[in-house]
């Protein structure tokens, strides 16, 4: 943290020579910094963003967990401390087994097409000539469709009957398949619109850090006669890593909690093969209008978010990728 | 009257030529700002307050259609010292929000609308307010009106001998099918049995091979609703809404689909169908015939080319499996109930009657309402100006059918009956006893 010259100084005291040591002064001592503030200060002006962090954030989230060991007997009857219980009866469950499986593929297959697209553009728009830079700003254009809206959209894009996928394919004379009613066909297209929505943010992250590398290296690369794929391969993939792992993170996060693509294109069928864990935790809260059963889950997503993150950046560590 | 405003107010602010007195300026307005929010967190605004028995109303609709053309307005007229707010809540989380709400401290609503399956769960959360006092001096006031109304809208929300509430609109779920298929195939309706309905399709799918007999729906959460529907036509015992698998006529439905299925009378694809699907099928003329709801009849007629009478018609669905299974056909209705905290529930059952009036039954209906369960408004003529193919049949069809068995575990047993319906339509080659017994098993398992 830098510290902020105030542009005022402690003033000599009588009879002191510049340089020699200060006389220790009686009296109440002052708790002084550098920057002659109060060593609360920094403390004192965070103090309004932390409360606000706290009230909006915090709370509901440490609310979250305290229901999450409660449980009604009954529909609006007063809740029971239960403990863990919630938590042992959820591990019991097959179907949170199952919908944690869909979530395992619906993170990693959103994670390796996101990240793999995310470079792809990001090194095209990098490269783009200045009079097509505008294709930089129309790329964030997904971003700011709701992903519900994206949802319908791709469900009559991947319509068997009438979706544009299939006519075209039929145009070609082939039989398109039945994207939706087929439960690995509708994993894929969950996945493709759930990175469609997110992809934006992915390439404006790793365009960015694209932009941060210094040309010499690349320039004394191509000298070196390193090809294209070498310079991408050796030199800016590396440097970018801060930014890649900052994008797994972000998708990682964006997919284990996403709800509004699966909710709209497939509802978690067919027969539960989308049903990923906020599905789960969805029809546990809205359906079975049980809700601090969908609290445990919805816990559960938490910490899982938290250990992944961990995870993706302890091994960036290992690799000497951040620091 | 007005209806509830949401969101903030409008934030003026002036322009300050010194610095001082433009941070001056900013902490008096982060001040206020503190004060608003906290006054707003603790209190909500007025409007939210209810505050029955002082001539406030606020009531809440789950559909901006439920709602009567005149907002309300003629009610005020007749009731000057009631003021009544009203809302419509249209995410299908009512019940939580009252939940949220009674565990907040908030005061709920006076009077709410929902779907009738869903009041077992409103009354067992103790949700809702007894009516039987009011019924009585409706009964008395306005006799006239009181004894149109038919006994089944109140009988649906009777827990433990009280009444709870006003189902006074149901809708109605009927065959649409498309005339030039049926006189291609040779189809005539109406269907005496769910047998000859099979016939039907399978003339229908010999007369247009390429293309699918019935449109059906069965993505998760929308599709289960023509499966319940025959279940209970052909008699299938239900003890509240979990329905028995293992008899003879659930069999039958469940044998009649796994058959559908495997003669391409229904499309495979249709298990990620929902409503719009469905209906496209239809619409498009790729499916000859559809289960779908009396009040979609109006979506049907606006599509160009594709109108009443020359290019659809309906039909009901039978009440006779013509193997010996025969039930009742049924009706999903809507629900106008009290709050426990309406204060004054004579006021709030003034709205009740005002919704129960023959004008505010069919103006609704108009757009986009469903059939009411009043009788001087059923035989009204302009519902034949909205709904034309209600004809006596239909008629008599809906006034005696039966609501929807419900109760609070609806929700989860629908999931179950989704996974079961999904597997049919995917196609299974298990028995109908084999499936019937691996899933009444699980719905055996819910508490």
């Amino acid at each position: 943290m830098s510290v902020v010259n105030s542009g005022t100084r402690p003033s000599l005291s009588p009879g002191q020579r510049p340089g020699s040591p200060r006389k220790r002064q009686r009296g109440p001592r002052l708790d002084i910094t550098l920057a002659g503030q109060s060593k609360l200060a920094p403390y004192l002006f965070s103090a309004p963003a932390i409360v606000t962090v706290s009230l909006l954030l915090a709370y509901p989230v440490l609310y979250g967990l305290y229901n999450s060991l409660f449980r009604a007997p009954s529909l609006g009857a007063p809740e029971e401390f239960v403990g863990l219980e919630n938590y042992s009866d959820m591990f019991a469950d097959p179907a949170f087994w199952h919908a944690l499986v869909r979530s395992a593929v619906f993170v990693f297959g959103c994670l390796i097409l996101g990240l793999i697209l995310g470079l792809f553009f990001a090194f095209a728009l990098n490269r783009v000539i200045r009079q097509l830079r505008f294709l930089r700003a129309i790329t964030i254009a997904p971003y700011i469709i709701s992903n519900v809206a994206a949802a319908v959209m791709f469900r009559l894009v991947f319509n068997s009957d009438f979706g544009l996928l299939n006519r075209t394919i039929e145009f070609f004379g082939f039989d398109g398949p039945g994207w939706l009613s087929n439960g690995t066909l509708a994993m894929v297209v969950v996945i493709f619109c759930q990175v469609w929505t997110d992809l934006p943010l992915t390439i404006l992250l790793l365009l960015a850090g694209l932009q941060t590398i210094d040309t010499s290296y690349l320039d004394a690369a191509r000298v070196d006669g390193a090809t294209g794929w070498k310079r991408a391969w050796h030199l800016s993939i590396p440097l970018i890593s801060p930014q890649i792992v900052i994008s797994t993170v972000w998708l990682s996060y964006s997919t284990l909690t996403g709800l509004g693509v699966v909710l709209a294109l497939t509802g978690g069928g067919p027969l539960k093969a989308t049903q990923t864990l906020p599905m789960e935790m969805y029809s546990t809260a809205f359906t079975d209008l049980e809700m601090n059963e969908a609290l445990a889950i919805a816990s559960f997503i938490l910490i899982l978010n938290a250990l992944l993150t961990l995870v993706y950046v302890t091994v960036a560590r290992r690799y000497g990728t951040v620091e | 009257m007005r209806r509830h405003a949401r969101g903030g107010g409008r934030r003026d602010s002036g322009r300050m030529g010194k610095a001082g007195a433009r941070r001056r300026g900013m902490q008096a307005g982060a001040v206020l700002l503190t004060l608003v929010l906290g006054a707003a967190a603790c209190g909500g605004d007025d409007s939210e307050e209810g505050g029955g028995g002082d001539g406030e109303l606020l009531v809440w609709s789950s559909r901006d259609y439920y709602v009567p053309p005149d907002e309300f307005q003629s009610f005020e007229q007749e009731y000057p010292d009631i003021n009544l707010n009203w809302d419509v809540q249209a995410e299908d989380d009512i019940i939580q929000q009252l939940l949220r709400m009674r565990e907040a401290g908030q005061t709920m609503p006076d009077i709410i609308q929902d779907d009738t399956f869903l009041m077992d769960a409103y009354y067992e959360a103790g949700l809702l307010a007894p009516i039987d006092e009011q019924m009585q001096a409706f009964e008395e006031e306005e006799p006239e009106l009181y004894n149109s109304i038919m006994p089944l809208a109140w009988e649906d929300t009777e827990y433990d001998g009280e009444h709870y509430g006003m189902s006074i609109t149901a809708n109605y779920d009927l065959l649409y099918f498309n005339k030039a298929w049926f006189e291609e195939a040779g189809v005539e309706p109406p269907f005496e049995t769910y047998d000859d309905l099979y016939d039907a399709l399978l003339q229908m799918k010999q007369a247009r091979p390429d293309q699918t007999p019935m449109s059906i729906q069965a993505l998760a959460g929308e599709g289960v609703t023509m499966l319940k529907s025959m279940l209970n036509s052909v008699g299938t015992p239900f003890e509240g809404a979990t329905p028995d698998l293992t008899d003879p006529a659930a069999h039958y439905v469940i044998d009649f689909f796994i058959r559908a299925q495997a003669d391409e009378l229904i499309p495979s694809e249709a298990v990620s169908w929902g409503e719009s699907e469905t209906r496209a099928c239809f619409i498009q003329q790729n499916c000859g015939l559809v289960f779908d709801g009396i009040t979609t009849a109006g979506d049907f007629n606006e599509v160009q080319g594709f109108k009443y009478g020359s290019e659809w018609d309906t039909t009901s669905l039978p009440a006779d499996s013509g193997q010996g299974h025969s039930g009742k056909l049924v009706t999903a209705p809507r629900t106008w109930a009290l709050t426990v905290d309406a204060d004054d529930p004579y006021e709030s059952s003034l709205v009740l009657r005002y919704l129960a009036e023959t004008e505010n039954l069919i103006e609704p209906l108009a757009n986009g309402s469903v059939p009411m369960r009043q009788t001087e408004a059923l035989d009204d003529p302009r519902i034949q100006e909205i709904i034309p193919f209600f004809d006596e049949n239909l008629k008599e069809d809906y006034l005696s059918a039966e609501s929807m068995p419900a109760a609070p575990n609806t929700g989860e047993v629908e999931e179950i009956l989704e996974q079961l319906w999904g597997e049919i339509v995917q196609g299974t080659d298990a028995s109908p006893e084999e499936l019937a017994n691996k899933y009444q098993e699980q719905l055996d398992a819910l508490e």
